[in-house]
């Protein structure tokens, strides 16, 4: 547990010392004030579209810091060669992923902590209701920066920063396609064999719509009985199987 | 006690997917001895960089067994005991010198926050980089970033000492401190094994040597051993009526014999060196030979 923590502890440090974070950070709240400055151009529309602006901007921000520092967190330990001080100390290469995983994890909760500030502001300012759904949809928000996470620790373990960084990028569309993807399929006559293929395909990557919860935010409708539960666990299903995968990977690479 | 022990090691790479395997390491047999300084010697290409890799885990082997510490295998508790500094440092460039040696410090040493505090505080002075440990180590120069890496490779206070190439990149006074703790580590019971291409500095710091060529051990032994396989000169410089002379002599042997020679004639031995070309001759001829079989024992 020590070793996680101080690799945790380690990798904290290093997002904070780096520009990018407070250059997104920076990106996020200007999209926001744009919500609001742009908000009175829709008329009738101005409440929903700052708050929609509000949640799309926590959204990209959580997601760019997710997948920017994940994809270059393990990378760059291998091409920038720190791993090979790092590997003959008395620490496992599981322990170096969970600590990685944890330390960005920790950066992504603060920067949730302090974009639902923004959020709730935005809210005060148009006097929307502030429900549970709000802290929902954040937390939906959190849960897929996790994913995401994993999804590029896991492409970092076989290859090289740039493409983790696209690969990454690609799942996120596909995730928030998937559900999409399988309607149409399903009104599709004909073909079954594509249909059945396209559907698995679906399954076997994450569907990010199970964790979007900022319409229901937007228009204050409740989740349906359970789904927090279920759309959490299923989540964490994602996030410990591509820990393990990596792990397993990690375990194997040669550090040279 | 062996420290370290290689047998029949064996490593080869692909270079993609596609390609045939390429050896690397044909069999590398050798061990290093407890409380001593051992020199890894080879042309570049040799091999050494990468069986340290294997040696330290960071690479797999495909065949061969590696020993610490009288018969373990590596393990967590034997990286415990092992310090190693990498041929190029490169550490995190965010964390300061300080941070740098407390985050590897609490890593593998068992000491508390304070006793390791000290302790990298101390390093750092003894390495001439105290003034610089608020500094982030991208604000480092080539030579600092070698003795922070000297520094973290020593934090937890290692029983055996494992250096790719300690000197490269140090100037000619931080080479010397570097090779005076060398030795004063080998004076505290710590066995230092370590890879350079700099013979004068192996010559200097070294009771062993391994040498690699192309994969394989083309010498393993006493540095003694080497020089007197290739019996390097020695010269004798001596006085006689009050007038400093110079002699030469091929051997050991002859060079007893010279001494004794002088002394009956009532000459002052001044001093005996050996002839400062003569591990570089011997490296060279041991490197050029085609035979490889004549390994010598430690």
């Amino acid at each position: 547990m020590k070793n996680i923590f101080l690799i945790a502890l380690n990798t904290v440090k290093e997002i904070k010392r780096h520009k990018i974070l407070y250059a997104l950070g920076a990106v996020v709240i200007f999209i926001m004030l744009a919500g609001l400055v742009l908000g009175p151009l829709s008329l009738s529309e101005q409440t929903r579209l700052s708050i929609n602006f509000a949640f799309t901007s926590c959204h990209i921000g959580l997601i760019l810091i997710s997948i920017y520092f994940a994809s270059t967190l393990i990378s760059h330990e291998i091409e920038k060669k720190t791993a090979i001080t790092l590997f003959v100390k008395p620490i496992s290469r599981l322990q170096f992923i969970v600590g990685k995983f944890f330390g960005l994890s920790f950066i992504l909760l603060m920067a949730l902590c302090f974009l639902t500030v923004f959020v709730l502001v935005v809210h005060f300012i148009y006097k929307h209701s502030i429900g549970p759904i709000l802290f929902m949809a954040m937390w939906g928000i959190f849960l897929e920066a996790l994913i995401l996470l994993t999804v590029a620790f896991f492409f970092s373990s076989f290859t090289s920063s740039f493409l983790v960084l696209v690969y990454s990028g690609l799942i996120f569309i596909i995730g928030h396609s998937a559900s999409g993807i399988i309607f149409f399929v399903n009104k599709m006559e004909g073909d079954y064999f594509f249909k059945v293929i396209v559907s698995i395909a679906t399954y076997l990557l994450p569907n990010f719509e199970k964790v979007n919860w900022r319409a229901h935010a937007l228009y204050h409708n409740s989740l349906v009985e359970g789904e927090l539960l279920f759309s959490s666990l299923y989540s964490f299903s994602w996030i410990i199987c591509l820990l393990v995968i990596t792990s397993i990977l990690f375990e194997r690479k040669q550090i040279a | 006690m062996s420290v370290l022990e290689v047998k029949n090691l064996k490593k080869r790479f692909k270079e993609s997917l596609f390609s045939s395997e390429k050896k690397v390491l044909h069999q590398i047999d050798f061990s290093v001895s407890e409380t001593t300084a051992t020199g890894f010697l080879g042309a570049n290409g040799s091999g050494k960089t990468t069986t340290l890799k294997c040696v330290l885990g960071l690479i797999p082997i495909n065949s061969g067994e590696i020993s610490f510490f009288t018969g373990k295998p590596l393990s967590r508790p034997v990286l415990k005991k092992i310090g190693f500094l990498p041929e190029q440092p490169y550490f995190y460039d965010y964390l300061t010198g300080e941070e740098l040696l407390l985050f590897y410090g609490r890593l593998s040493a068992s000491l508390t926050f304070t006793d390791l505090k000290s302790r990298a505080r101390d390093l750092l002075k003894k390495l001439g980089i105290y003034e610089a440990k608020d500094r982030k180590i991208r604000t480092y120069s080539k030579g600092m970033l070698q003795k922070v890496g000297m520094a973290q490779a020593l934090i937890h206070d290692p029983e055996l000492v494992i250096l790719d190439e300690p000197m490269a990149g140090l100037d000619p006074d931080s080479r010397v401190y570097v090779g005076e703790l060398i030795q004063s580590l080998v004076k505290q019971g710590k066995t230092i094994f370590f890879s350079s291409h700099l013979l004068y500095d192996v010559e200097r710091l070294c009771s062993n040597l391994v040498v690699l060529k192309e994969g394989r051990v083309a010498y393993a032994g006493s540095v003694q051993g080497l020089l007197d396989r290739i019996k390097g000169r020695r010269q004798i410089i001596y006085a006689e009526k009050d007038q400093k002379h110079t002699v030469f002599a091929d051997s050991l042997e002859e060079c007893q014999r010279e001494i004794d020679r002088l002394r009956k004639q009532s000459c002052v031995i001044l001093d005996v060196q050996l002839d400062k070309k003569s591990l570089e001759q011997a490296f060279v001829k041991i490197t050029e030979s085609h035979d490889l079989t004549g390994k010598t024992g430690n």
